[in-house]
């Protein structure tokens, strides 16, 4: 289950931002949780690994094939308005973090909202539904 | 049940966060956006890298063959010209688009809606010195001509076509830096641009200079400072001697200093946002007299500031009746500078003056009309809104007079009302330059370049011209003004005594400065005087006096000449100032001198006169010019009157020539200074500069005292490139001095009957700073090398050399 729930995060956080804005993920990752169980933390972790991974693989893949060149120079435009010292390498991992905690963060808030009983008539409808879809 | 309500509580955080995570703060961009991998920054790595690859664009009547070039050039080929415009439009947004839309904004005043109040006064000077009506005038008249509006408005399409397919995730970088979405493109964008062109090349107006100085240092002072023909002698564009054949056209017109004055001390609070004058543009032809081949070259470098995207963006442009390759300005249809099959041609500015000021006189304090002839005309209002991010709507009502607006009131800069100046600018009469560069682009032999140039009206500019039949020529073309004296818009005339009659006519292209091949073999311009004095004009600007002679005895010394000549001396590192003047400089200096003193001595005596990056001397000869123009003069610096310094070869030739001339004493001691004190006490504050310098463990070096600097166009630092490794200086052939330079280096070689071009740019094709192509040139630039460019003959030809 955790598998499966981790691979539907992770398909979702790669393919809907090229329909839908920046955030959609998370909100695909609340309605999944909702769907899919109401293990807060088994979905925590399914959702911060699902979309964190994906953000970082991503990311990793621009970023080598562009040889750091351009996250260099937004690091160093952090660095000068931040006053601080920020590397590319930080960037990168800032950017896990922030789409691997939103996507635990949505993840499991929508397993918590719903308890079992209201998922299985939920799953009940949506099935009925597709079913009668299929039928027609 | 708590769970539930902590699963709301988390769901409300992660909610609040992705809000905030989608919003800029400050200068920080929206940072969940700009972080995350499939909208932010790190999507603009991957994209829009064109490099020999191939591109077919759907347009309205068929389709465009893009075939981009090993360094990142577009070669477009489409059936016919509309479809050739929208193809042109479609891929200068997909490789420029950022750089477009935002320096349309600079030129209508509408940076504040980028970047917020800090820009209101850079805008508010670009709207009341009238960039937007210029541009809306010039559109009326690029809209009357129906090919004009053709090529305009499928130009528009194909920028708008590459807009409309832009994903957000797409968006150059710094849309999603700043925060804000690309507009559609219109032709009056396009308009506006040219018009920024215009302002950039020809608002570097001195009148509120020249009156201050004329009553303050008197007539005799004033005639030595600013000659209208600075002794010993000139270089004209058009050579001494040459016959004219033709008298001036209008009977009013007199060459006599005949200005009526008017009685103030004024303020230029704007003087910044002026152009320079000095950017240091050349451009030559040579014919076969004095090629090795027999076949004539053509050599342009254009200088303006340095920034990155690179002000010129290159490209082939082919369809069925034309077939042209060159650099053309990001937003403006066609080529600007470049070649064809037939013919070449390049530009340098004229720097003949086309603005006029004039100080108003109110009917009464409430300030409703002004005095024009005998009578007081009620003004009208040009109402600016200004759209301020952050910020409430500023509102400007800029009072408009039968000849331009009033610039400087007591809303903008001047609290005195006899102060208060009215400025008539000559890129406000109707022109329609698009049809100038749509004929030079189909242009085929010299009458049709004549014919093209008829119709550019404003910046003037100096048109060098070769082709494959062996001509060369030079025409210095504008709709320059019938100078009524030799001071008319010299100084800041009374608004009461203008004729507007008078001031709108103009010189007859026809009696334009220009010359066909010439006896001497060549044609050459640097921004020097367009004439001697024969000329039946008065020919008032601010021009040169050093590139032209460096490049005309070169020249003339030269024969047998192959591009690689040519391409040297555009890269020419020559100081003829220094040479001219140095020595009389090092003569003034006492005979003993202490250690570090000494050092400079002995660098100075040691120097070619090259000013070269590596060398320290150019750095110390350039450190002491500077402190010996601010010690002579001293007078100018005037914090309630605004004053300007003469050109350097005038101060140069009264250093030499004039030592004990008025200015040179200095106001704040007893004594009386001559040059030679002058040149001492420069000398001993350029010692004690570099005394600093050095400790700072920086190498004295020209590159690095210099600082020549390419600057990202939103002034951010990360994107801009410090310490370029180049020499030269203004008043050098090579006029890369610290912001200014050569923004494009082309050699056009006729040799093989079929054009060769070479060329080089500050920047790169791309403007996408997470493009590799985005600064590629630059080092090849900086070196004074070239990139041999591929004109190709057919589409075919170009897909077989870099389909991929």
């Amino acid at each position: 289950m955790f598998l499966v729930k981790l691979l539907v995060v992770a398909i979702v956080a790669l393919f809907l931002p090229f329909v839908a804005p920046w955030y959609s993920p998370f909100i695909a990752c609340f309605i999944i949780g909702i769907i899919l169980s109401n293990k807060p933390g088994n979905n925590f972790l399914a959702g911060f690994l699902g979309v964190g991974l994906v953000w970082l693989g991503y990311t990793l893949w621009l970023d080598i094939r562009n040889q750091h060149y351009l996250s260099s120079r937004i690091a160093q435009l952090f660095s000068n308005s931040l006053q601080t010292d920020i590397s590319y390498g930080l960037l990168i991992l800032i950017t896990f973090l922030l789409g691997a905690l939103l996507g635990g963060l949505s993840t499991m808030a929508g397993a918590m909202l719903v308890d079992d009983g209201s998922r299985k008539r939920l799953r009940k409808a949506v099935k009925s539904g597709s079913y009668r879809l299929k039928l027609k | 049940m708590i769970k539930k309500i902590s699963g709301a509580v988390i769901a409300l955080i992660t909610a609040t966060m992705v809000f905030f995570l989608n919003k800029p703060i400050g200068s920080i961009p929206a940072l969940g956006m700009f972080l995350s991998p499939s909208h932010g920054f790190w999507k603009n790595t991957a994209h829009q890298d064109m490099r020999s690859a191939t591109l077919e664009i759907q347009c309205p009547q068929g389709k465009a063959t893009v075939v981009y070039d090993e360094i990142g050039v577009p070669h477009i080929f489409a059936d016919n010209e509309a479809d050739l415009m929208f193809a042109q439009g479609y891929v200068v947004a997909h490789d420029r688009l950022w750089q477009m839309e935002f320096q349309m904004h600079a030129a209508a005043g509408r940076l504040t809606e980028l970047v917020g109040e800090k820009a209101l006064n850079l805008d508010r000077f670009a709207r009341r010195i009238g960039i937007v009506r210029a541009a809306e005038t010039s559109l009326i008249a690029l809209e009357k001509d129906p090919l004009s509006k053709k090529i305009v408005d499928a130009f528009t399409s194909g920028v708008n076509a590459y807009i409309d397919q832009l994903k957000p995730a797409d968006l150059p970088l710094e849309y999603k830096l700043i925060g804000y979405q690309p507009e559609h493109w219109t032709p009056l964008k396009s308009a506006l641009l040219m018009k920024y062109m215009a302002k950039d090349l020809t608002y570097h107006d001195a009148d509120i200079e020249n009156t201050n100085a004329l009553r303050l240092f008197g007539q005799e002072n004033y005639a030595k400072m600013f000659p209208d023909f600075p002794p010993p002698a000139i270089d004209p564009i058009i050579p001494v001697g040459t016959k004219w054949g033709f008298k001036s056209v209008d009977s009013f017109q007199t060459k006599k200093n005949t200005a009526q004055l008017t009685a103030q001390l004024y303020q230029n609070p704007m003087k910044h946002l002026y152009a320079n004058p000095h950017y240091g543009s050349n451009n030559w032809a040579v014919n076969g007299s004095k090629t090795k081949s027999g076949k004539p070259i053509l050599c342009g470098d254009p200088h303006l500031s340095l920034n990155l995207p690179s002000i010129w963006y290159e490209m082939q442009l082919s369809c069925p009746g034309m077939n042209v390759y060159g650099v053309t300005i990001p937003g403006a249809p066609g080529i600007i500078i470049g070649h064809n099959e037939h013919i070449a041609w390049s530009v340098t500015n004229s720097s003949r003056d086309v603005i006029n000021n004039y100080s108003v006189e109110y009917q009464d304090a409430g300030r409703k009309a002004y005095k024009l002839g005998d009578t007081y005309v009620p003004f009208t209002y040009d109402v600016q809104t200004f759209k301020i991010r952050n910020g409430k709507d500023f509102i400007d009502s800029i009072r408009m007079t039968k000849i331009g607006s009033i610039v400087y009131d007591e809303r903008f800069g001047e609290t005195d009302d006899r102060k208060h100046i009215a400025t008539y600018w000559r890129a406000e009469e109707p022109s329609n330059e698009l049809m100038t560069f749509y004929y030079l682009n189909r242009a085929k032999n010299h009458q049709d370049y004549l014919a093209a140039l008829d119709y550019f009206s404003c910046p003037g500019q100096n048109f060098v011209y070769a082709d494959a039949e062996n001509n060369i020529a030079i025409r210095q073309q504008g709709n320059f003004m019938l100078r009524t004296s030799t001071a008319d818009g010299v100084f800041v005339q009374p608004l009461a005594s203008v004729d507007v009659t008078k001031l709108k006519a103009r010189i007859p292209n026809a009696q334009n400065p220009y010359i066909l091949n010439p006896e001497r073999g060549f044609c050459s311009s640097a921004n020097q005087h367009p004439t001697d004095g024969t000329y039946p004009y008065a020919i008032s600007g601010e021009y040169e006096n050093y590139r032209n002679r460096v490049i005309n005895s070169e020249l003339t010394k030269m024969s047998g000449l192959t591009w690689e000549q040519m391409g040297q001396l555009q890269n020419n590192n020559l100081s003829l100032l220094a040479q001219e003047v140095l020595p009389s400089m090092l003569s003034y200096l006492p005979e003993t001198l202490d250690e570090s003193s000494q050092k400079l001595v002995k660098a100075l005596k040691a120097w070619n006169y090259n000013a070269d990056a590596p060398l320290e001397a150019p750095s110390y000869f350039y450190i002491w010019w500077d402190f010996v123009e601010k010690t002579a003069y001293d007078e100018m610096d005037n914090k309630n009157t605004s004053l300007r310094i003469p050109e350097a070869y005038v101060t140069a030739t009264l250093l030499k020539n004039d030592p004990g001339f008025d200015l040179f004493d200095i106001m704040v001691t007893d004594t009386v200074e001559t040059a030679k004190e002058v040149t001492q006490a420069a000398f001993r504050k350029t010692v004690a500069y570099f005394k600093e310098y050095e400790a700072g463990n920086k190498p004295a070096t020209w590159q690095m005292v210099k600082n020549t600097r390419l600057t990202h166009l939103a002034m951010l630092d990360v994107f801009s490139q410090q310490e370029v490794n180049i020499g030269g200086n203004k008043n050098i052939v090579n006029a890369t001095s610290d912001k200014w330079g050569a923004s494009w280096r082309m050699i056009v070689d006729f040799s093989n009957g079929k054009p060769q071009c070479y060329g080089v740019y500050p920047g790169g094709q791309s403007g996408h700073p997470g493009s590799p192509l985005f600064t590629e040139f630059v080092d090849k630039w900086a070196k004074g090398e070239y990139y041999k460019l591929h004109f190709f003959t057919s589409k075919e030809e170009a897909i077989a050399a870099f389909k991929k």
